[in-house]
């Protein structure tokens, strides 16, 4: 009996549960796919805000439909659990990760409102290689820490679809541009997402009251 | 022959103190699901164990009265909300739980 007690795999199911039901992905489908809708805003927007509000706008509108979806439906459905002592270590890790994550960005933001990026020209291949040096490990690190797979592809795919943008710069519009590589990839990476979604919905109906 | 007779003893001998209440499969699972958390409710404790609410309930119920689990019942909105967590002695005999029984089965293995 206890051979089959591996207490790390119970771990690993627990935070296996914390991300099953897909609305991570739909809600990262929807920030690329949205970013396809970025072009229109620069238009509208003064420089340097028209780079960073639209994205903004995105993972601030993402984080509260992420929020009321866990909070409304994903939780009456797994209920909820506190985390041990490993799963709190695993967090602290990846907080470390986003705090870096966050920090480069910031970094290319200040860059852009100061202007001082402005001499640094990084096109073509060698942009898209940099990006996806950047993009691929930090999304691996948290798919990685969150026992989360799923994450590698997206990485993959979000670095794919700013592929697509660069290969398609000198023979199309950039809002044709941008639609048909973020619009695209984001779309996929949603409707994973929302086939996830679905089998989470009914493999887990509402529970009736419990006895406990 | 005397010797080997001491040598199956010191093996089995851990077997016969075992935990009754832990070594039950359902009640092993719950203590397990609840050793990693530091507390949980009772759908999440249904879901990730695969019991039924009545089975679930009754072993929490036997688990309870050793003192093991700790019971907290309390209203989220207007549904009742059933949280659960291993008490320090739960903590305890689990670990020894699971020490007593490593020690058998590698003795089991090596012999």
């Amino acid at each position: 009996m206890v051979e089959n007690i591996d207490l790390k795999k119970i771990e690993k199911n627990i935070l296996k549960t914390a991300h099953q039901h897909g609305a991570f992905d739909m809600l990262i489908g929807f920030i690329v796919a949205g970013m396809s809708f970025g072009p229109f805003f620069r238009e509208t927007l003064p420089s340097p805000y028209k780079y960073f509000l639209w994205p903004l706008i995105l993972v601030i509108i993402a984080e509260v439909c992420l929020i009321t979806i866990i909070k409304y439906v994903i939780q009456p459905r797994t209920g909820i659990a506190k985390p041990g002592a490993s799963i709190k270590s695993m967090r602290k890790k990846l907080f470390i990760v986003i705090i870096i994550q966050v920090t480069i960005q910031l970094i290319f933001i200040i860059l852009l409102i100061t202007g001082s990026g402005s001499g640094i020209k990084v096109t073509g291949i060698m942009f898209i290689l940099i990006i996806g040096l950047f993009i691929i490990p930090i999304f691996g690190i948290i798919g990685y820490l969150m026992k989360y797979p799923r994450l590698y592809l997206i990485g993959l795919l979000i670095w794919l679809a700013i592929f697509i943008n660069e290969l398609l710069y000198d023979y199309i519009d950039y809002t044709v541009r941008w639609l048909l590589s973020y619009g695209i990839i984001g779309s996929v990476i949603f409707l994973m997402g929302l086939v996830l979604f679905i089998r989470f919905l009914k493999k887990y109906p509402l529970p009736k009251e419990e006895r406990a | 022959m005397a010797k080997k007779k001491a040598e199956s003893e010191d093996i089995i001998q851990p077997l016969s103190d075992i935990d009754k209440i832990i070594h039950e499969p359902s009640r092993l699972m719950i203590m397990s699901v609840l050793y990693v958390v530091e507390s949980a409710d009772f759908v999440f404790l249904r879901n990730q164990t695969g019991l039924t609410d009545g089975n679930l309930s009754s072993h929490l119920n036997r688990l309870e009265s050793v003192g093991y689990v700790e019971v907290e019942k309390k209203f989220k909105g207007k549904k009742p909300q059933t949280i659960l967590k291993l008490s320090k002695e739960g903590r305890e005999a689990f670990e020894i739980y699971r020490e007593k029984m490593e020690q058998v089965l590698t003795g089991l293995s090596e012999k």
